[in-house]
């Protein structure tokens, strides 16, 4: 078969290169710092990565269909509230659950917004956003909700976070490629119209897309409670973290066909390998967030270009 | 005086690939200064291809160009306009979002720039006067080009094209897309090129018009190049056989000359359906084994019709059901679930998904078929994909090729597969064959014949009334919204009965 040899080193491209990216920043770390390839600090990575990973691969869900996530911030300080803060006195068992729980109706409330009520999704983030840091601001201002040091010592530990991890992406990956809720929305990123005139209904696999995004935020908000041991107001703005390492990771910020949960899975490895080696080299937090930026703006920049007189859809 | 022979344009040994798929083998030509030359042959024997080539919007892998005597290798679209090759393009090709004057100057912003950056009113009056020497007046340039209809979008990029005045123009199939009136246009700008000592590459299905047009025609097959005719060569059988390859039948409508479905067997009612200022109050019933045949103007309101009937539009008042399930149609997944199907006239926007694979697009309709648990059955869906390509003689390298490099008559291939994989038992069909060369509408009234005999129905709206007349059981004509008339089938019915209908 004489492929195009264009075509094929495209594929290639597509396929190998982001795994092959992981691989060049594991190898560097390695080589250029000496605590990399410590226990402390890949425990100290599995966790800060399993906790991305499972934001963004609910993230990949809304990705796909054309909308930009800018919620997950918010939804997990939502969740962390209301799990830790409005439910105080129930038994520590019940955290995930009610984590999850929150997850999935502030998913559906944001569909809402979205499907319903028709007001863009970067926009509903960007409210969340706001509106989840001056929760989050007051609730700490009112008193300090920790968990017991026992439910910490025994749940933060790295096979926790990457059991977790592997159970999300193994969920993320059938629901994405196997139902419908995957392959619809990113026939509708690929074109809304058509979408509608092949009879698949828009608005509700839209909305079971935030609601997929919202229990992935659910379960990461789960997470960075044993990992930070309680309710804190310095959460870090997850969701920009997710929309860098989505972007890392390949995945179309337009959406459609070339969207998959494997995006969010080497996206969320590289970056947080990435900024490992940044803190270990000993760049300082604001200049780590401006290279962040460049990262993200090149990366935008690499994955919309024009090809020469072709005006992009 | 030898300066007066140098052809205007030379093509030598041009190929392009695309997978496996030889788009262009080894092709040369050479247009001359006052020419107009057809380019004819089947979907996919590479006349989009080769043009794009000529435009600059695909790189050759092999073979060059000469323009004006020197070497020419365009980069882009407007780089080949720059140059003097402009291109009337077949699906549409004007941005929505943007003003009609900012659509006719893409890409030329420059020539407006004033102190406060490009001035839209000096660009405004310039689209005015532009529009105005093609003889349209009726297009506003401040306007957004999606208030204007398929036909007055096309007329937008005619002005397009003539502005940078190129010295080629190429006309992609533009006129099928056109009613009567769209097309004198383009036919006054022909004549004014030929006169002008300008050359143009005119690339048609329709052969008699290539005829009417074209001082000489080039015929192309499978991507290669067959012959060039002028002259009394130029005649519509030998055109068709070379294209071909082989004699074409005479008949491709149906031979009976009789109503034949079954009247008692209502399958679908549209009652009192309005949707002011474009459907007026329609009520149609169609019948088990029926083609109702449904033609109009363009902007007769009966493309709209279609997308009620389907359930994509909300209704004013009326309804539609489907009579044996006794079902209301109110959305598109309900219809599609009840197994209606719908082939949009416009289909790369309305139902392709073309940066998507073949298999993908296929099984837009069906990702529930033999579903275990919810869980998509993979190896399931490729195998449809698969049957329906090979039984529609898809011409593809595989279902994993993206829509988007497909030829015309292949993408429609693809409309219908995804719709035959979902087994539907009412197509309606929206200028199935607009666009389309003989070859695949042959094999698509074949397939209509086909169904009807399963016992499915078809609703098929054309502007074409050659196309209505031989095909359908029963026809509706639509003016203003509204049902003017209805016909039986019959030898005896001609155009101009439908005509006085519909104007």
């Amino acid at each position: 078969m004489n492929k195009n040899p264009a075509t094929v080193m495209n594929k290639v491209g597509k396929t190998v290169l982001p795994y092959a990216g992981v691989i060049i920043l594991v190898v560097i770390a390695c080589v250029s710092t000496k605590t990399f390839a410590t226990a402390f600090n890949i425990r100290n990575l599995i966790s800060q990565c399993s906790i991305l990973m499972i934001a963004a691969i609910g993230s990949s869900f809304v990705m796909a269909h054309g909308n930009l996530d800018f919620s997950n911030g918010g939804t997990m300080a939502i969740c962390l509230i209301f799990a830790l803060a409005l439910c105080k006195n129930a038994p520590m068992w019940a955290i995930l659950p009610l984590c999850l729980i929150a997850g999935t109706a502030m998913g559906a409330l944001i569909g809402f917004l979205v499907t319903k009520v028709r007001i863009m999704a970067f926009i509903v983030g960007m409210c969340l956003m706001r509106l989840s840091s001056a929760l989050l601001y007051t609730t700490t201002q009112m008193g300090t909700y920790i968990l017991p040091v026992t439910v910490t010592t025994s749940l933060d530990k790295p096979v926790v976070y990457a059991v977790a991890a592997l159970v999300m992406c193994a969920l993320g990956i059938v629901v994405f490629e196997f139902t419908k809720i995957g392959q619809h929305n990113k026939l509708i990123g690929a074109n809304p119209i058509a979408a509608k005139l092949s009879g698949i209904n828009v608005k509700r696999y839209q909305f079971f897309a935030f609601v997929a995004a919202g229990i992935c935020a659910g379960a990461a908000a789960f997470l960075l409670a044993i990992r930070s041991g309680g309710l804190s107001n310095k959460m870090g703005s997850y969701e920009i973290d997710v929309l860098i390492a989505l972007t890392i990771g390949g995945m179309p910020l337009t959406g459609g066909s070339s969207a998959s949960v494997r995006s969010a899975i080497i996206g969320a490895l590289s970056l947080t390998v990435l900024n490992n080696i940044l803190v270990l080299w000993g760049v300082g937090t604001e200049f780590v967030n401006v290279i962040k930026g460049i990262i993200f703006l090149s990366l935008v920049l690499i994955s919309s270009r024009k090809k020469t007189g072709v005006i992009n859809r | 005086m030898e300066n007066e022979r140098i052809p205007k344009l030379v093509v030598k040994n041009l190929s392009k690939s695309f997978d496996i798929v030889k788009a262009v083998q080894d092709v040369s030509l050479e247009i001359h200064a006052g020419e107009v030359r057809g380019l004819i042959g089947e979907n996919g024997s590479g006349k989009s291809t080769l043009s794009a080539m000529i435009t600059g919007s695909l790189r050759p892998d092999g073979g060059s160009m000469l323009f004006n005597g020197k070497p020419y290798s365009p980069k882009s679209l407007i780089d080949a306009r720059s140059q003097g090759i402009a291109i009337l393009l077949q699906e549409r090709g004007t941005l929505n979002g943007i003003t009609v004057a900012e659509n006719m100057f893409i890409g030329m912003e420059d020539r407006f720039k004033g102190a406060f950056g490009v001035s839209r009113k000096r660009m405004q009056n310039e689209a005015k006067n532009i529009l105005a020497a093609i003889g349209v007046h009726h297009i506003h340039p401040a306007d957004f080009v999606d208030r204007y209809s398929f036909e007055d979008r096309k007329l937008v990029e005619v002005a397009r094209a003539l502005y940078t005045n190129p010295e080629i123009l190429i006309v992609d199939e533009t006129t099928s897309a056109l009613s009567s009136t769209g097309r004198d246009y383009i036919y006054k700008i022909i004549r004014r090129f030929k006169e002008e000592g300008k050359s143009v590459i005119f690339i048609g299905h329709n052969l008699e018009e290539v005829i009417e047009v074209c001082d000489t025609a080039t015929v192309l097959k499978d991507g290669v190049y067959v012959d060039t005719l002028s002259g009394s060569d130029m005649e519509v059988n030998r055109m068709r056989s070379l294209m071909i390859g082989r004699e074409m039948m005479a008949h491709y409508y149906r031979e009976d000359y009789a109503p034949d479905y079954d009247e008692e067997a209502v399958v679908l009612e549209a009652s009192g359906i309005n949707l002011p200022p474009v459907i007026n109050d329609v009520s149609l019933q169609l019948h088990r084994r029926e083609i109702l045949g449904i033609c109009g103007l363009s902007d007769s309101g009966m493309h709209e019709i279609a997308k009620a009937i389907f359930g994509a539009c909300t209704l004013d008042t009326g309804s539609v059901t489907l009579t044996q399930r006794g079902k209301r149609i109110t959305s598109t997944h309900g219809a599609v679930e009840a197994k209606v199907a719908y082939l949009p006239k416009d289909r790369d926007s309305e139902s392709l998904f073309l940066p998507t694979n073949i298999r993908d697009n296929i099984s837009s309709t069906c990702f529930s078929q033999k579903a275990v648990a919810g869980l998509i059955n993979k190896k399931h869906l490729n195998r449809v994909a698969k049957e329906q390509a090979e039984a529609l003689k898809l011409k593809c390298s595989s279902v994993d090729q993206l829509a988007m490099e497909l030829s015309g008559g292949n993408k429609q291939k693809v409309v219908i597969a995804k719709w035959l994989a979902n087994q539907s038992d009412i197509l309606i069909m929206d200028c199935p064959t607009r666009g389309i060369d003989i070859g695949v509408k042959a094999a698509i009234y074949d397939l209509m014949r086909q169904m009807k005999a399963e016992g499915k129905s078809i609703i098929l709206l054309s502007e074409e009334m050659s196309e209505v007349i031989g095909m359908a059981d029963r026809i509706l004509t639509v003016k203003n919204g509204a049902v003017t008339a209805e016909f039986m089938r019959s030898k005896d019915l001609s155009e101009s009965v439908l005509i006085e209908k519909i104007i």
